[in-house]
């Protein structure tokens, strides 16, 4: 019901990001990564994974995608620059648990999965599967607003951005 | 208009955290900051820009300071490459 609300107000709902992990979003400040925690990079919020599958959140073009795999980024076709990076540290890991899907310059679609992350490996490791999500551009819009929650899946909306 | 090249030392290269450190530390600066590898250049402002170059260890990067302060931008960002990358 709250999608067709949300389609019958169009546009003055802000700009959708889709959820692009399954799981439970946290705040930023519940993040134990000062570089996400203090929100060093941009706009963040943070998704306890209960699934390994990444998702494009939006209609995009990928910018980044980290020789590492651990991390993408994306920019929206209204302009928002995305960065999705799982698991805190994981850059360390080497690619190991990462399966990267898409490569620079390709351009997706809203629900492609873009990514997949082996959640037994990264914890078997000892590092922590939480993602942190940001908008490395926030500075462009008006308003950016996370919608926190426990069990979302790719069809919930993760962000509201108002140019 | 100064600059000094820098070759990458970090085993993980310029990732997500010290993109973000380096665009906080060029924000102290008023002059204009750009990054430098091979031919492609990004203002070092932008956290995403500078993760464009996807720079690796052993990769050589330019760093370019122009304006008002670009010396002390220039001895404080050599500073930052050294302690950080």
């Amino acid at each position: 019901m709250a999608g067709f609300f949300e389609k019958l107000l169009g546009k003055d709902n802000g700009i959708q990001v889709f959820v692009p992990v399954e799981g439970d979003v946290i705040k930023a400040s519940e993040i134990n990564d000062p570089t996400f925690s203090e929100e060093m990079i941009g706009k963040t919020v943070g998704i306890k994974p209960s699934s390994g599958t990444v998702y494009a959140p939006f209609d995009a073009e990928v910018l980044v995608a980290f020789d590492t795999k651990h991390a993408v980024a994306l920019k929206s076709d209204d302009g928002i620059e995305l960065m999705i990076h799982f698991g805190l540290d994981t850059v360390k890991m080497n690619g190991e648990p990462f399966e990267m899907l898409v490569k620079v310059g390709d351009k997706i679609k809203k629900g492609d999965v873009i990514m997949k992350a082996d959640l037994e490996k990264i914890k078997a490791a000892g590092f922590d599967t939480v993602v942190p999500v940001v908008v490395t551009n926030p500075d462009e819009f008006k308003s950016i607003e996370f919608i926190t929650g426990s069990g979302v899946k790719s069809t919930d909306i993760l962000a509201k951005i108002k140019k | 208009m100064k600059s000094f090249n820098y070759v990458i030392n970090d085993e993980l290269g310029i990732h997500a955290r010290p993109a973000g450190l380096l665009a906080k530390e060029v924000k102290n600066f008023a002059s204009e900051i750009t990054l430098v590898k091979g031919d492609k250049r990004v203002s070092a402002k932008g956290v995403m820009g500078i993760m464009t170059l996807n720079v690796k260890k052993g990769d050589t990067v330019t760093v370019e300071a122009n304006g008002s302060d670009e010396d002390s931008a220039i001895s404080s960002l050599e500073s930052f490459f050294k302690g950080n990358l």
